[in-house]
């Protein structure tokens, strides 16, 4: 039995271990990167799958070896020992030396992804500086849809003053979010209900929305994957499987799974506004934006 | 104490087996019901799995029996409700009251060398409490939109939003409605209603039965130790439910303040978690309100962080005590293993904000958290690595509890591990509110906790009740439970990576996530096995309560004091007050046994 236990605590260990290995070649894995700081964010994953696959396969080995060696046998005694303060101190110092590494690695990745600027990794200094800015966009979730807020001229003079009132200007949409490659976006989260929570997992995004806040979002997408077709009239995918969604990540009600959005990454800042050119044309044309704007206008 | 020194009269049925003030008993009620609540749970879990297995709802045989309004799948609102009350079963019915309430009660004073609790009217109370909870939290699936469904977590302002009229519908001079008309229920959500009032309230007497334990924990620990029990040569069980305990008394007031305050916000319409514009459901608006919703998240956490460790600590406790027993060896590094339960006691005060990164609040702040959080996996570390180096030059005893902590000693590796990568802030930002913390939760709550309870039963089943459970079926059991359940949970990791959010009623709708849908039916059939497996334990357990091998006193040869007294233990736990002479782990000793028991020998006479 005592061999059957060791093949059990290994090979279930093993399979496990299996799959993280099998997983990336399967497909079943991170999807395709495409923001700027998304790549710092994915080497950081693999620095602590490696430091965590190390120990996970020490202490996995250590286990299933005990467990194979160490059966009771008539006649002997287990060492008779109440421990070592050397080894303890060695496997207090050398996880915690990786382990305050490790924290301390994440910092600028943080910092970046939160829209302050940090001087240096150690000791930590945030300056909250606002960074350069291309593109701002209102982003308003509520049951169980994304409403979308462009503003003419892409950024508005008074963005705080714009992200609570809005323009008449404005160009609206609904789960279908438009910037275009290499923009530095930034978008004005809020909801209307309850909390939802913006993921943009092709951006290694997720900023909840809370009642009552507007919350700041940055990211830039460094890859492009529509192009305005002016004659046609609508876009056209630059490559099969570009297809990059949006979705809700905090529970928010029943429709909560089908807050499903689209990213639309045009190739160029021209190609968006040609987009945009014609949506708001679009838009005039329906009269959508007294409507809505009269109900924007009214919640506030 | 001295109060019973005469012979123990024996109680009438009653007071014996339902009002009983004896621990023993007590333990024994908190175990029991733990059993059926471990029961509904399960089955609330096997639903969620068929759910998410075959979205589209063409499930064999269990179609049939939705309601017609369905259209033949489940409805959105009833999968919420189902996750939402699995959880809450199963970490506020099941493994708080078998960890604290069954382990606690029955083994502090066995162990310490006490007759009792110090107050046994109390711990008779804490028991009392749970029942009112368990009655409204079943009543609760029958309430008009059905139990709550908000998450365990219960986040306003999806959990509190109200029907109340708004200040400016109310006629002039009219206080504006409380408790009117259909204001109980929610805009929000179905389940967001009376279902949700009937939530806090039972958790609200949970939290106080908790607090009545926890409060006699302490006193008895401190206070009823047999002499020569010193603090340090308490077994880890002991000292595990120690902290745990001190861990609750400090803890629980805030989720108690947080329960009353969002039941407030529910029945009269205060504002606590409203932020001052108030909210709006299409063309409902709610009052201006007073409050803010991160409020909740904040008392919410500084709670249920030190519950996660409530929920693992007395397992870490029972399974160092079922190793060393079967390992026959000595606890390596005893007071290691005691300074790092308390460090990760202390320091799981300050961690509470990893469950918050992207909530709003502010980003550097989540860098303390960050670093807290990650200083948290030293004093697992340490644990781990001396169970490990407890196993080592040992010679083990594969009994099936013996299988069974060691089960949990390598889940928590999985466990622990994968909480780093969500205690990293940038990392977490991808992971957070992904099947990779349900991995995580599901690691170290079934398959570390759990395994530890599994551990702790077959350990003291012969104990609580003369009887030893049967081995063959307990290694089948185990030997299922731990295949099945990494079949079962590893590959969510894998969905976490993928990016497949949690609490989804249907992932398929999404193009990133179609081709992880044969992950999602191969974990559900592995998980309805899992599931199934569980009925062993059960039947094992019923059966060997009749049929069981009669136990000796000591059938594992064990050290600690409970195993000096008849199983079960007669009232008043000790016919003669022990002595305690050494430590509770002196294996491999000297001489022809290889145990010396803790407790001063009796004079022959006496002895047993
Ligand atoms: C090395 C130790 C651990 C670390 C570093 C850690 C870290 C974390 C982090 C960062 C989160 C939040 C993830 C997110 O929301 O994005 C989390 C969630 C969670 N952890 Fe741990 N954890 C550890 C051990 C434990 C233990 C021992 C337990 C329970 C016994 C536990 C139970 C939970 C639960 C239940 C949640 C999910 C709460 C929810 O529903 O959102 N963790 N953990
Ligand atoms: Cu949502
Ligand atoms: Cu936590």
């Amino acid at each position: 039995m005592r061999v059957f236990w060791f093949l059990l605590f290994a090979l279930v260990n093993l399979a496990c271990l299996g799959l993280f290995v099998v997983s990336p070649w399967l497909g079943w894995w991170l999807p395709k990167n495409i923001a700027s700081f998304g790549q710092d964010v994915d080497n950081l994953f693999y620095l602590i799958l490696a430091a965590t696959g190390f120990f996970f396969v020490v202490t996995q080995s250590v286990l299933a070896l005990a467990i194979l060696r160490y059966g009771e046998r008539p006649g002997e005694k287990s060492r008779y020992t109440h421990g070592h303060t050397g080894l303890e101190i060695t496997w207090t110092l050398i996880p915690l030396a990786i382990l305050i590494y490790l924290g301390f690695a994440q910092v600028p990745t943080w910092a970046k992804m939160k829209y302050i600027n940090v001087e240096s990794w150690f000791p930590i200094r945030y300056s909250g500086k606002n960074l350069q800015q291309d593109q701002s966009i209102c982003l308003v979730a509520r049951q169980w849809e994304w409403r979308l807020r462009y503003p003419q001229g892409h950024i508005p003079a008074d963005q705080n003053q714009w992200a609570e009132n809005g323009d008449p200007g404005d160009l609206h949409a609904v789960n279908e979010l438009h910037v275009w490659k290499n923009s530095q976006v930034r978008l004005h989260l809020k909801t209307e209900d309850v909390i939802h929570s913006l993921f943009l997992p092709n951006l290694r995004l997720k900023q909840d929305a809370l009642p009552g806040k507007t919350m700041p979002v940055v990211f830039q997408a460094i890859e492009a994957n529509v192009k305005w077709d002016p004659v046609a009239g609508h876009l056209v995918p630059l490559g099969p499987g570009l297809e990059w969604e949006m979705a809700c990540a905090e529970l928010c009600g029943g429709q909560h799974y089908r807050m499903r959005g689209r990213l639309f990454v045009h190739e160029s800042k021209q190609d968006y506004e040609k987009w945009f050119a014609q949506a708001l044309k679009n838009q005039r044309l329906r009269e959508l934006p007294k409507q809505v704007a009269a109900r924007e206008g009214g919640n506030r | 104490m001295s109060l019973h020194q005469e012979t123990p009269h024996s109680p009438g049925f009653i007071r014996k087996y339902i009002f009983s003030e004896d621990h023993k008993t007590i333990g024994i009620q908190f175990l029991f019901s733990g059993m059926i609540f471990f029961g509904i749970g399960g089955l609330l879990a096997m639903l969620v799995r068929l759910q998410l297995a075959w979205p589209e709802g063409n499930i064999p045989w269990l179609g049939q029996w939705y309601p017609k309004s369905w259209g033949g799948r489940m409805s959105p609102d009833f999968y919420n409700m189902l996750f939402t009350m699995h959880a809450t079963v199963m970490i506020f019915f099941v493994i708080i009251p078998w960890l604290t309430g069954a382990f606690g009660n029955f083994l502090i004073p066995l162990m310490i060398g006490a007759r009792d609790m110090a107050f046994p009217k109390l711990n008779m109370l804490s028991y009392w409490a749970m029942i009112p909870a368990f009655v409204i939290i079943v009543a609760s699936f029958f309430v008009e939109g059905g139990g709550a469904s908000s998450g365990w977590t219960s986040y306003p302002t999806l959990a509190d939003a109200s029907l109340q009229k708004p200040a400016s519908a109310a006629k002039p001079g009219e206080a504006y409605s409380v408790l009117k008309d259909d204001a109980y229920n929610s805009p929000a959500a179905p389940g967001a209603g009376m279902g949700q009032i009937f939530w806090l309230t039972s958790l609200l007497l949970v939290g106080l039965s908790s607090m009545m334990g926890s409060v006699n924990y302490i006193t008895t620990i401190l206070n009823m130790r047999a002499p020569g029990m010193s603090l340090l040569r308490m077994p880890l069980t002991v000292w595990s439910l120690f902290i745990t305990a001190i861990l609750q008394a400090l803890a629980l007031p805030v989720l108690t303040v947080a329960l009353i305050l969002q039941l407030l916000d529910k029945l009269i319409a205060t504002t606590f978690f409203l932020p001052p514009g108030g909210i709006s459901f299409g063309n409902w608006h709610t009052v201006p309100g007073g409050g803010m919703p991160l409020l909740w998240q904040h008392l919410f956490w500084f709670y249920s962080h030190p519950a996660v460790y409530i929920m693992i600590l007395p397992a870490m406790g029972i399974v160092s005590d079922v190793i060393t027993a079967f390992a026959r060896k000595p606890l390596f590094g005893y007071k290691p293993m005691v300074y790092s339960l308390a460090a990760i006691a202390a320091l799981g005060f300050v961690v509470w904000g990893h469950h918050m990164f992207q909530s709003g609040m502010d980003p550097r702040l989540g860098t303390g958290f960050m670093l807290a959080t990650i200083l948290i996996a030293v004093p697992s570390a340490i644990k781990t690595f001396n169970w490990l180096a407890t196993l080592w030059e040992s010679r083990i005893r594969y009994t099936a509890a013996m299988l069974n902590a060691l089960a949990f000693v390598s889940m928590f590796v999985i466990g622990g591990l994968s909480g780093i990568f969500m205690a990293a802030t940038p990392v977490d930002a991808y992971f957070h509110d992904t099947y990779f913390i349900v991995a995580h939760i599901h690691y170290v709550l079934f398959m570390s906790s759990i395994f530890g309870v599994f551990a702790g039963v077959l350990f003291w089943f012969p104990k609580m009740f003369g009887r030893t459970m049967h081995e063959g079926l307990a290694k089948v059991h185990f030997a299922l439970t731990f295949l099945f359940g990494n079949l079962t949970f590893f590959p969510m990791h894998i969905l976490g990576i993928g990016g497949h959010p949690r609490r989804y009623y249907d992932p398929t709708i999404y193009q990133y996530l179609e081709h992880l849908q044969p992950l999602n039916q191969f974990m559900t059939i592995c998980a309805l096995v899992l599931g199934a497996a569980q009925i062993l334990f059960l039947v094992n357990f019923l059966g060997s309560l009749v049929f069981g091998k009669k136990a000796g006193i000591n059938p594992w040869e064990s050290n600690t004091l409970e195993w000096t007294v008849p199983s079960p233990p007669p009232h008043g736990n000790f016919p003669e007050p022990p002595t305690v002479e050494r430590g509770p782990y002196e294996y491999a000793v000297e001489g022809p046994a290889d145990f010396l028991p803790q407790a001063k020998e009796k004079p022959p006479e006496a002895g047993a």
